[in-house]
């Protein structure tokens, strides 16, 4: 265990190691409140620490953000600071405030440092999730890593690694490859074509889930290899046929934090259909602006929670739509959500969305983007493949094919890696 | 989702280990099977124990395949810039100059990176025949002063550091296929279109041009535009003048150091389409003058030092046909441009229209000098 810790830590300050003292301090503050509450037993000590953390968060993460609405409404200027993002704040911080949380409600013990810090900092899922609960993983802390079984978790988590990495490096960045010259394009003030807004919207919602969820596999891999389960993070959110169906598909671990951490808390749909409307409204407005400090992300948040209260409303109404209605319905209304959060100004957004539904006409003229017909190919692992987890965890059969090519696209993973970063000079468009 | 956190229940533990073996066998396989193959291979002819196979330019990355050319000993002369000077062939010049010029001149080089190239052909001909040097924008526009001053981003500095101990290629995808064109072209299975001397054309076929298209280029549509001279004139002061900063100049002045008196230098202002040069009574025509202010007093006693300046209003510069965009010129313009450059340097040069000497104006004498041996 405390190589891993050890692990982790190096691997942290790989990135920068500047923030590693912020980690660090992170850490023993939470720790040193678990154990000052549990000798003192004063409930606010837990509360303190969730501030503490936000404080933390804040500073770092939203300090220009606030300050620069602030001083709008004051009508000033505001020159940004130079506050550099440390990497994985947002998610070591939320797993130490459910933490304190679960302790303040009596839910969870205070553990050995040792294992506290591991659970924090252990690497897999340090920079990009998932949120992992204590419960979930310090009680296999104490598990042999060559208990029984050992092979099938290896292979097992190799294969999910692998496909994490496939995920990013082939997909992920072939589909930014395409969106990410058009939304630059956008942002330049270049109006779109209607053909091209969507293949920049299709381009752009593969790349975010190919990336995120790939990491996220990668994690749970990394995971397996150590001989620990990290909960899944993904379930195919392209195929839901709600919103509802959405939030329980994507970033399941985020979803769950934001259920159980400020949704219920703020009353949930004990109360009536206004107090529900309310939480469900904050509870998504927050989780927008934990995706990033502007008013964008923030509108994305809203833009979910409308879509979870009239999901709601619909419900109640009993009618049932076709279920090829509802998933169509619903991947529109996600990715015109997407539009909103990706876009880097709000009238960047406006326009691309008026676009989206031929307000600018219905030009199906798509100007030098190479490669846009895989946004259709792509799309297809997504919509009709089946899960990573499922492939690796449940399908896979331990036969020397499989291996073979496993191997074959681990190597090749590794050469593509190793273009990252090059490019020839093609800069010739006679 | 199973419950793996003990998992032995679908199949032995003995099948999993096999499938563990079987994929960390082929891992290693491929892994030294690939390192030798590009070792092998050396694509880049960087490796000092590799076979002595001759190799060839395969792909279009000349800054990995460009040091080789820069080695070779079938060359006495180089030239040395960007893309400007790219369409430059060497067989167009070889018997002007009786020489044996290699271009080596790199897309959107940086003059460190022009620098360096010169430093590998130094280094295995200490005594050249004959350097052109193709100067553009990236010596005198101000925003180049910075960032075209170091290396690129994709520069590979292990090829021209000249320290044989790093001199492996990095282990990627771009080096096998490399690797593998490579393979191909020295079992003759394939030949590739670039040029044993450097030369290629990257422009498209001449019955391709359209003149439509790269007015678009250079103006930005269609329809021509005039210069339009700053009025009133911008003025600056001395000071003002005296403070631009051409920090190519100082790079300039270290590549010509470094060549022998005997070796002719000619330092070619590459023609830019007239309506990108700075317009009249613009302040970046001030900087322009200043340039060649400067750039005159580097090479006044510049020994057998030639500066020939195409980049002004000219019968070149002024017709949009002889170019694809406002920095690069048609291969027409550039077989031009090689007797023009001939003739410059000998001094017999009659329109002066295209060409002014804005420094060592000495008449040589006797062409035969280098014309003929």
């Amino acid at each position: 265990m405390g190589w891993l810790l050890l692990a982790s830590l190096v691997f942290y300050s790989y990135w920068d190691v500047r923030f590693l003292p912020l980690l660090l301090i992170s850490v023993v503050m939470n720790w040193c409140l678990a154990r000052f509450y549990e000798a003192a037993g004063h409930p606010a000590i837990p509360l303190v620490g969730v501030m503490m953390n936000l404080l933390i968060i804040g500073i770092f993460k939203y300090a220009n953000f606030v300050t620069e609405n602030l001083l709008l409404v004051w009508g000033s200027r505001f020159e940004p600071w130079n506050i550099a993002l440390p990497l994985g704040i947002s998610f070591f911080t939320f797993q130490q405030i459910s933490y304190l949380l679960d302790l303040r409600r009596g839910q969870a013990p205070v553990y050995p440092f040792g294992q506290y810090a591991l659970y924090v900092t252990f690497f897999p899922q340090l920079i990009a999730g998932p949120i992992v609960r204590h419960n979930e993983l310090i009680d296999q802390f104490d598990l042999s890593p060559q208990r029984d079984g050992c092979a099938e978790r290896l292979s097992r988590g190799f294969i999910l690694f692998l496909i994490g990495l496939a995920k990013k490096v082939i997909l992920a960045d072939k589909m930014a490859e395409i969106a990410t010259p058009l939304f630059s394009l956008a942002a330049e003030g270049t109006h779109l074509t209607f053909a091209e807004v969507w293949v920049a919207a299709g381009g752009y919602a593969l790349q975010l889930y190919f990336d995120f969820s790939g990491y996220s596999d990668m994690a749970i891999g990394l995971g397996l290899l150590f001989g620990f389960t990290i909960p899944i993070n993904f379930n195919a959110p392209y195929i839901a046929v709600s919103v509802r169906d959405y939030w329980r598909r994507w970033h399941i671990t985020l979803s769950r934090f934001l259920r159980d951490y400020l949704y219920i808390p703020l009353g949930g749909s004990r109360f009536g259909l206004p107090r529900q409307v309310f939480a469900v409204m904050v509870t998504m407005g927050l989780g927008g602006l934990w995706h990033g400090a502007s008013w964008n992300c923030i509108l994305w948040g809203l833009w979910q929670g409308v879509g979870l209260i009239g999901n709601h409303l619909w419900q109640k109404t009993g009618i049932h739509l076709p279920r090829a209605v509802a998933w169509l319905m619903t991947l529109l209304f996600i990715i015109s959500g997407y539009m909103v959060f990706r876009s880097e100004t709000l009238p960047q957004a406006w326009t691309m969305l008026a676009t989206m539904i031929g307000w600018h006409g219905w030009s199906l003229v798509v100007n030098d983007v190479p490669h846009r017909w895989h946004v259709i190919i792509f799309a297809l692992p997504a919509l009709i493949g089946p899960t990573s987890h499922e492939l690796a965890l449940n399908k896979l059969q331990p036969r020397p094919i499989y291996a073979t090519l496993a191997a074959g696209l681990f190597i090749y993973l590794i050469w593509m890696i190793g273009d990252e970063g090059y490019s020839e000079f093609i800069y010739f468009q006679f | 989702m199973k419950d793996i956190r003990n998992l032995s229940i679908f199949s032995s533990s003995g099948d999993w280990k096999a499938f563990l073996r079987t994929a960390a066998c082929v891992v290693l396989i491929l892994f030294l099977g690939s390192v030798i193959f590009i070792l092998v291979v050396d694509p880049y002819a960087s490796i000092p124990f590799s076979p002595n196979w001759e190799r060839t330019t395969v792909d279009g990355d000349q800054r990995l395949f460009y040091p080789n050319l820069a080695r070779s000993a079938r060359f006495d002369s180089a030239i040395i810039g960007t893309s400007s000077g790219r369409l430059l062939r060497p067989e167009g010049l070889n018997k002007r100059f009786a020489s044996q010029f290699v271009n080596l001149c790199l897309n959107a080089a940086s003059v460190y990176e022009q620098e360096a190239m010169l430093n590998i052909f130094l280094a295995h001909h200490p005594h050249p025949r004959t350097i052109i040097f193709g100067i553009d924008h990236v010596y005198f526009k101000p925003e180049y002063d910075k960032q075209h001053i170091g290396p690129s981003e994709n520069w590979p500095e292990w090829l021209y550091d000249q320290n044989p101990l790093n001199n492996f290629p990095p282990y990627r995808l771009h080096t096998l296929t490399h690797a593998w064109h490579q393979f191909l072209s020295m079992a003759g299975l394939k030949t590739y279109k670039y040029g044993r001397d450097g030369y290629t054309d990257f422009t498209r076929p001449m019955d391709e041009y359209d003149l439509d298209r790269a007015r678009v280029k250079i103006y930005g549509t269609q329809e021509p535009k005039p210069v339009k001279a700053v009025v009133p004139p911008t003025r600056m002061s001395s000071a003002e003048i005296e403070a631009f900063k051409f920090s190519s100049l100082a790079i300039l002045a270290r590549m010509l150091s470094k060549l022998p008196d005997e070796t002719l230098k000619i330092l070619v202002l590459t023609p830019a389409h007239n309506f990108i040069q700075p317009a009249p009574g613009s302040a970046s025509a001030i900087r322009w003058q200043e340039f060649l202010r400067r750039l005159t007093e580097l090479t006044r006693n510049l020994p057998r030092g030639y500066v020939l300046n195409f980049n002004i209003p000219s019968p070149i510069t002024t017709q949009d046909a002889n170019y694809w965009d406002g920095q690069h010129y048609t291969v027409v313009v550039a077989a031009e441009l090689e007797s023009l450059i001939a003739e410059g340097v000998r001094g017999t040069i009659d329109n002066a229209n295209y060409v002014r000497l804005v420094a060592n104006k000495y008449r040589v004498l006797s062409p035969q000098n280098f014309i003929e041996k």
